[in-house]
């Protein structure tokens, strides 16, 4: 089965992460580069994504016109960061992979619809 | 239908009835469990129960209490099955499965209260679903007990089954490594059964479906290490 990781940061996780020596900022992404190479063998792509500041938004339902915006669809405190598709047995596999994640603090996982 | 065969039938059905309904308590847990490992199909096992179980309300006031109720539970289910597994490319090597009882029975039925009670379902659904899957209560008994709408329940069971198949739930016993955290999700289901049972304000037969069915998923299973 394939499932999406959607990688969401906090604001606390953003500062934290700013607070750092980059000595121990470069730590911090070793254990995450380290992660994907133990489980190379059921990634099948993805990528971190630049900050929600850089998004654009484009509403199609706000009346004939699309309506195009800067920013994230919903602003909120929590945001998608990144992604990675990812090929497993079931729910489990991805969980306990999932549980060592080294990097942002929440993780949500969506089946691929096939 | 001359008057009396109709008569004859409504004696009948109320002592078959209680039978069916003592047999479908006692069964419809491993009865499913054995359907879901075949067809690895939460819904479908279920479905094929129900079939089964509405079989006997109709036939048993007339044909009489088969001698092996539960097989008998299992052989209609199983038939219907078929059909379904027919449209499969795999199903003869299913169909060599398929015999009753199916062993090992309690491996089974732990597998399917670790399914029933995983993590990535909401709390009442695992409760519900339990209850259901693996107790065999009706969605009416259940929405008695916790003091529901029987849509409501419904509606938690049938998105449970969905999500345990669309989102890829597995069917299976966890490894050791996760058992402690598994184990104490399915502990605190089987908690607020035995507690909603004790303390319900539901009718009394009600409630005490609800300690049997919470203590004799407490039981200590002697098998249950090989699983």
């Amino acid at each position: 089965m394939k499932y999406v990781l959607l990688f969401v940061e906090t604001e606390q996780f953003e500062k934290d992460l700013e607070a750092k020596s980059q000595a121990d900022r470069d730590r911090a992404f070793e254990l995450v580069y380290k992660w994907m190479a133990d489980h190379a063998d059921k990634i099948r792509g993805g990528s971190k994504l630049q900050l929600a500041s850089t998004a654009t938004t484009v509403r199609l339902d706000a009346g004939s016109e699309p309506v195009i915006t800067d920013g994230p669809f919903v602003e909120g405190k929590e945001v998608v960061s990144g992604y990675t598709e990812v090929d497993v047995d079931d729910l489990d596999q991805v969980l306990s992979m999932v549980s060592t994640w080294p990097g942002c603090p929440i993780v949500e996982i969506r089946p691929v619809q096939s | 239908m001359t008057l009396t065969i109709q008569g004859l039938a409504k004696v009948d059905r109320t002592a078959s009835d209680r039978e069916l309904e003592q047999i479908v308590r006692e069964h419809a847990g491993r009865l499913a469990t054995a359907l879901v490992r075949i067809t690895g199909d939460f819904a479908m096992a279920e479905d094929l129960v129900q079939d089964a179980v509405l079989a006997a309300l109709q036939r048993w006031p007339i044909e009489g209490v088969p001698d092996r109720p539960d097989a008998w539970l299992f052989t209609v289910a199983r038939n219907r099955g078929l059909d379904a597994l027919r449209r499969e490319s795999n199903y003869r090597t299913k169909l060599a499965q398929l015999q009753w009882p199916v062993q090992p029975a309690s491996d089974d039925r732990l597998r399917l209260i670790f399914t029933c009670c995983h993590p990535a379902l909401s709390r009442p659904a695992q409760i519900a679903l339990t209850l259901r899957v693996v107790c065999g209560l009706t969605t009416a008994q259940i929405a008695r007990a916790f003091l529901v709408t029987e849509t409501t329940v419904a509606q938690r069971i049938t998105r449970a089954k969905r999500k345990i198949t669309e989102a890829g739930v597995p069917y299976r016993v966890p490894d050791p490594n996760e058992l402690s955290a598994r184990l104490r999700e399915v502990l605190s289901v089987i908690y607020l059964l035995l507690n909603e049972g004790y303390l319900s304000t539901a009718e009394r037969g009600q409630s005490r479906d609800l300690v049997d069915d919470a203590e004799w998923l407490a039981a200590p299973r002697p098998d249950a290490n090989r699983a």
